[in-house]
């Protein structure tokens, strides 16, 4: 009997993600959670690859591993496209949307770091942006000026990298867009994004 | 590094190793606990009223016979565990003892397992102790943490450790509490006096735990306006499916009553409302998603829509006047009979209008369906035995 990462549970593997992968996270029952809706999606400039949308059972499980910090969800997110990423972008620098030091510091990780660590790619935390920052605390166009606040770390070197860049949620684009900046100027090679989920206003529109 | 194997969680007392996690600094967490993050109540303070019970409305004999066991069982410290069917008035069973309590300046609790029966009863406790000053704490709603009477679910209970004097939990056997270990260790946590369950189908385990403590069983079987329980009617599928269901709704709808159709999954509720919409106006769908549950629950006792379909959530507290249901897929395996009861028991609430009719739709009659069918006539029968007026 395997033991699911997110429910919790027991389980007999049943599926071909578990024939085939051994350290599959999640059970029958999770793995029909997952939202299978990968799309391209245009915001604030930046085209980024969208593997699902901000609802359901997998939104739940990410605010668990972001709010109430279950760490050992960290390897959920990224299933069960991990592996095929890693042989995609094979050369590419992962970096991710950053936390301010202060919310990783009280979170005790950063959790974008712990979802990145499921590529198997070169990672490096380059991007970091000031405290007061949090998105949850910012209006629209408070966020929109975050965009601008977002910047390397002291001592990263990416110049002529192709560069992976890894968001949670992406809702109107603005910190996609101050990463590009901050890594196109730092001298990155080429950007490609992906977003776990895709909080959308016209998508959420159509459903209810 | 730790081992997960010796870790117990100081908070919930969780040491399964699959509920333990390792964290970022390689240290083992609870993974059971996590969401029962948040404030805890400051130390109780009495409002200092003089609280006294006003019930506008009198007790049934067997009622009161109840009331008067419970409130002797708890002054002497004795926990009670109070079996009576859906319908029976089973709030009000506890009312003197509260009263007990409270006109001493203790602190008494009301807990459920579900946020709609939370915000149902705290206006109706508030009525019966109007002197009173009383919370509902629940999800979203928790800044008031403190008062003389507490209604909250049993999520919330964390926040108040050996907190209450009194406290109650009504529907044990209800989803989430029912299994749910965390949840128990938080309600015995937070008792510091007695408590009294209430249950129409208590099981084995409960009644076990309960002879622990040395607690009494104390049962009604009478529904409040003394009629009997509606016996369910099973009725399978005919050639068409679904269709029976219309013709049996749009029968209802035009004698004008009220009537809630169940459905065992959401991706079904939506299913069938949809279909139902192009036959019967004037319905809705309500599923434990959707963000406007509440106004459409409102929108529905209110009378301005005339039927919902929708999921086990609604299976319990919510009344409304001579209500009829329909249970499509009855033989649907998320069904237990004691769920099948508590359905059942929906149907005609209000006194005056008790001719509720209750219908199982199934592909094919399944043991538990029958057996539910089964319960709800034996019970019929005993309180028949019981004789006691039909009207007060
Ligand atoms: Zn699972
Ligand atoms: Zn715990």
């Amino acid at each position: 009997m395997r033991l699911c990462r997110a429910c919790l549970k027991r389980y007999e593997a049943g599926t071909i993600f578990h024939f085939f992968d051994m350290e599959c996270p999640l059970c029958n029952t999770c793995l029909r959670q997952i939202d299978h809706r990968v799309h391209f999606r245009v915001a604030d400039g930046i085209r980024c690859l969208c593997l699902g949308y901000y609802e359901g059972k997998m939104k739940d499980y990410l605010i668990r591993y972001k709010e109430s910090l279950d760490y050992e969800l960290r390897t959920i997110f990224l299933y069960p496209y991990a592996t095929l990423l890693s042989l995609i972008f094979a050369g590419c620098l992962a970096v991710w949307a950053p936390s301010s030091p202060a919310r990783i510091k009280e979170r005790g990780f950063d959790h974008m770091e712990g979802i990145a660590s499921n590529l198997n790619l070169e990672r490096c935390a380059a991007l970091t942006k000031p405290d007061g920052t949090e998105q949850k605390e910012m209006g629209r166009q408070g966020r929109l000026a975050i965009s601008d606040r977002i910047t390397l770390n002291p001592g990263v070197d990416i110049a002529g990298r192709r560069i992976l860049l890894l968001d949670d949620v992406v809702s109107t684009g603005a910190t996609l867009a101050g990463c590009h900046r901050a890594l196109l100027s730092a001298g990155a090679r080429s950007i490609f994004t992906i977003c776990l989920m895709d909080n959308d206003e016209e998508h959420s529109k159509k459903h209810f | 590094m730790e081992r997960t194997e010796d870790f117990t969680c100081p908070r919930c007392g969780n040491s399964d190793p699959d509920g333990i996690g390792i964290g970022p600094t390689g240290k083992p967490y609870c993974r059971i606990c996590l969401q029962y993050d948040g404030r805890e109540a400051p130390a109780f303070t009495p409002s200092g009223q003089r609280i006294q019970l006003s019930l506008t409305y009198p007790l049934s004999p067997a009622q009161r016979t109840v009331s008067n066991q419970v409130l002797a069982a708890v002054t002497k410290g004795q926990p009670v565990l109070i079996k009576a069917v859906t319908g029976a008035g089973k709030t009000e069973l506890v009312y003197a003892a509260m009263e007990h309590f409270l006109s001493r300046g203790l602190a008494v609790g009301f807990a459920t397992p579900r946020k709609d029966v939370v915000i149902e009863l705290e206006p109706r406790i508030h009525e019966a102790f109007p002197m009173a000053t009383i919370t509902s704490v629940y999800g979203e709603h928790t800044q008031v943490l403190s008062a003389d009477i507490i209604v909250l679910t049993t999520h919330q209970l964390y926040r108040y450790p050996n907190y209450f004097d009194l406290l109650i939990l009504d529907e044990i056997d209800a989803f989430p509490y029912a299994g749910n270990q965390v949840l128990k260790h938080f309600f015995r946590r937070s008792v510091k006096g007695v408590y009294i369950l209430l249950s129409a189908t208590p099981s084995q385990t409960d009644l076990e735990e309960l002879e622990k403590d040395k607690g009494a069983v104390i049962t009604l079987d009478i529904r409040y306006h003394g009629q009997p329980l509606p016996v369910p009617q099973i009725r399978l599928y005919g050639p068409f499916g679904k269709l029976d269901i219309i013709a049996c709704l749009r029968d209802f709808l035009s004698a004008g009553k009220p009537c809630f159709v169940f459905a065992p999954t959401i991706s079904r509720v939506r299913r069938l409302a949809d279909l139902l919409r192009l036959f019967c106006p004037g319905g809705a769908s309500v599923d434990s998603q959707d963000p406007d549950r509440e106004r459409k629950i409102a929108d529905f006792k209110a009378g301005k829509l005339s039927y919902l379909v929708c999921t086990a959530v609604l299976e319990r507290g919510v009344t409304v006047r001579d209500l009829q249901v329909i249970v499509a897929d009855a033989d649907h395996p998320i069904y237990d009979a004691a769920a099948l009861i508590q359905i059942a028991g929906r149907a005609g609430r209000k006194s005056g209008y008790e001719d509720g009719e209750v219908i199982f739709f199934c592909h094919r009659e399944e043991p538990w369906v029958k057996e539910a069918v089964s319960t709800i006539e034996e019970t019929n029968h005993h309180a028949a035995m019981q004789s006691v007026p039909k009207k007060i």
